[in-house]
């Protein structure tokens, strides 16, 4: 039995009610060394492979303009120029098969999900819930991008034909909530599951002790995965654009739509942001902090929050051993060998009174 | 961000369960032999006296050390240390102990709970100088015959302010609701003790068994001293072994020496073979896998 629990949400933190974008960079930097057809200066069309070790698409079009060690830098020429225009047919058959190949080509950033759907899964289980405290990205794409949502399930419902199609929304949703029971008519197929807002649901295994599933034959996709999915299997294209929540609790927070490997220094520019706090990435109770000026957005960038920095002076730790009660995987952090097993749902240094850094925490930094 | 667990929370929330146990302290140990005897003010001061002057010495103490006393353990310490001694300890001897438990603490950084030292230290010399009784001057002096109920409220022998097993039983169901409180120790250790009081009870007798559990120092001891969190194990395997070994032990114990002191002598050095039993455990079950 996985244990969860209600977060302290004590920051004041609204949303702006439309998504920001950002997707006119000047640059783009990729982190990887250049593919032998390129070279300084060539032209780079939007979406082809540029370097390899890891393999990185660019995210727009234009000229290589600098080639560093295990740095490529991309001037964006704003033309959006593809290879050849490329665009699946809105009645194409698709077929499981298809499906995998086409996720294998363009790079699915999950592959381990490639894997799973090709063993016929009894269950699909689609992540809606935002369990990350503060973080809004797929409330947000829930109510703004639902048609695409609700068709790619059709596409991997059809072609994967799970015996369950479960879609999970946060029971606090209630406009998530009444829009997706509308259309209940249209796609029978999908079974809503509504959970309470606690901390953490993103974990597979512990939806699916959550919802009864056997975790063994259910896959777990998450929206952002499943927009993913769309990109390929529709447009042809990988994953070039991203949606993150930034959260400043002295004023508006928003929902970021960007290019892939922006410089967070120029979205910092662009919207003005606070350039004298602390900027701390994706889960704020991991207090993993970042150089704000020297940040690449990746598809790993999910949240950034943007606080004052505190003085959090640690205690010596008191042998409580919350940390070790409060984990929901049974972990102790002051063990150097289970250390090793964290899973990093920081949930250790929240609860912990003497404030330490603990469990992934540390390896973080 | 953060939860609302807070190392002064938890000392605080002890400290708050201690004082109706110390408050009971006066009335059995002062208010009582007062009334009786009719006789100076001291002897209602002293249980109050000496736990509340052990707490300020141990905050002073800790404050000309680290300044931040808000989250040290050691005036709770000191405190606890005081509450299980007998009423008839010379104060200038219980100070001395205590001087040298905190300089002690000082230097070892084992995770043993050197402020039981005061308690057995004060023990022995009341048994060199042949003044060792855990009785008050009214109940040396008078012939009284207590009710297991009587026993269950406070009336047994024991320590300044670790007589009541009501009032333990109530700052048990209190602490329970503390995040930090380590509550599964307490259940474990009692369990435990009455289990093996119980098989042993054919060679001891059932009345000694049931007066050794209504004395209370078990309980008190189990909820107040050995859930301790410097002191006490964190892992599910190692508060078993932790808490079988204080319950167990102390039954076999209390039938050799006396109740008064083998539990605590039993949780002065649990922490030390808990950990020799989980790292053979752990070492047994290493080789075993290879």
């Amino acid at each position: 039995m996985y244990q969860t629990c209600r977060l302290n949400k004590d920051l004041n933190v609204t949303y702006k009610s439309n998504i920001s974008t950002y997707l006119n960079p000047n640059y783009i930097y990729l982190n990887g060394s250049l593919i032998d057809d390129l070279t300084q200066g060539s032209s780079v069309y939007k979406d082809s492979i540029v370097t390899k070790d890891p393999v990185c698409f660019s995210s727009v079009s234009g000229s290589i303009y600098a080639v560093k060690e295990k740095q490529i830098i991309i001037k964006n020429d704003f033309m959006e120029n593809y290879e050849a225009p490329k665009r699946a047919s809105k009645y194409a058959k698709y077929t499981d098969q298809i499906i995998f190949k086409l996720l294998q080509t363009y790079h699915f950033s999950n592959p381990q999900i490639i894997e799973e759907l090709a063993k016929s899964p009894h269950t699909i289980l689609i992540n809606g819930i935002d369990d990350v405290p503060y973080v809004n990205t797929r409330t947000y794409l829930l109510n703004n991008l639902s048609e695409i949502i609700l068709e790619t399930c059709e596409i991997l419902n059809t072609t994967i034909k799970p015996e369950e199609f479960i879609l999970t929304l946060k029971n606090t949703d209630a406009e998530t909530i009444a829009f997706y029971n509308d259309h209940v008519g249209s796609f029978p197929f999908i079974q809503y599951r509504y959970l309470n807002d606690e901390y953490p649901l993103g974990y597979k295994e512990i939806l699916c002790n959550k919802l009864s599933l056997e975790e063994a034959n259910t896959v777990l996709i998450t929206i952002e995965e499943l927009l993913e999915i769309n990109e390929i299997i529709k447009r042809l294209r990988p994953l070039s654009e991203i949606y993150l929540s930034i959260i400043i609790p002295s004023g508006k927070s928003f929902i970021l739509k960007t290019k892939l490997y922006t410089n967070l220094n120029d979205i910092i520019t662009e919207f003005n942001l606070p350039k004298d706090q602390i900027y701390y990435l994706n889960n704020l109770l991991l207090k993993q902090t970042i150089d704000p000026f020297n940040y690449l957005i990746d598809n790993t960038t999910k949240a950034l929050y943007i606080l004052p920095p505190q003085e959090d002076k640690p205690l010596p730790c008191i042998n409580c051993g919350i940390c070790y009660t409060s984990c929901p995987f049974q972990i102790n952090p002051l063990d150097p060998e289970e250390i090793k097993k964290c899973r990093r749902c920081g949930l250790c240094t929240y609860n912990c009174p003497a404030h330490i850094s603990l469990g992934g925490d540390s390896r973080a930094q | 961000m953060h939860s609302n667990n807070s190392i002064n929370k938890i000392i605080t929330n002890y400290t708050l369960c201690l004082i109706p146990l110390i408050l009971y302290g006066v009335y059995k140990n002062g208010i009582i032999p007062y009334l009786y005897y009719q006789s100076n003010l001291w002897i209602i001061l002293k249980p109050l006296i000496i736990p509340i002057g052990a707490y300020f010495f141990g905050y002073a103490f800790e404050y000309f050390q680290h300044h931040d006393v808000s989250n040290s353990f050691t005036p709770l310490l000191c405190l606890i240390s005081a509450m299980i001694i007998p009423i008839n300890t010379p104060i200038i001897i219980y100070l001395i102990c205590l001087i040298g438990t905190l300089l002690l603490n000082k230097f070892i950084h084992q995770p043993i709970n050197l402020f039981i030292l005061p308690k057995i230290i004060i023990a022995l010399y009341l048994v060199l100088f042949a003044t060792y009784t855990y009785q008050n001057s009214y109940e040396l002096s008078t012939n009284l015959y207590y009710s297991p109920l009587d026993l269950f409220f406070g009336r047994s022998f024991g320590g300044i302010s670790a007589t009541s097993t009501i009032l333990c039983l109530i700052s048990y169901i209190f602490l329970f609701n503390t995040a930090i409180y380590k509550k599964t120790i307490p259940p474990l250790i009692i369990g435990s003790f009455i289990l093996t009081s119980l098989i042993l009870s054919p060679f001891y007798g059932f009345t000694t068994i049931l007066h050794n559990f209504l004395n209370s120092t078990i309980i008190f001891s189990s909820i107040f001293l050995a859930t301790i969190p410097i002191y006490s194990p964190i892992t599910k395997q190692d508060t078993l072994i932790y808490s079988l070994f204080i319950g167990i032990t102390s039954a076999l114990l209390v039938s050799t020496l006396n109740v008064y002191e083998s539990v605590y002598i039993v949780i002065f050095i649990a922490p030390f073979i808990t950990k020799i039993i989980s790292k053979t455990l752990r070492r047994y079950r290493h080789s075993s896998l290879i």
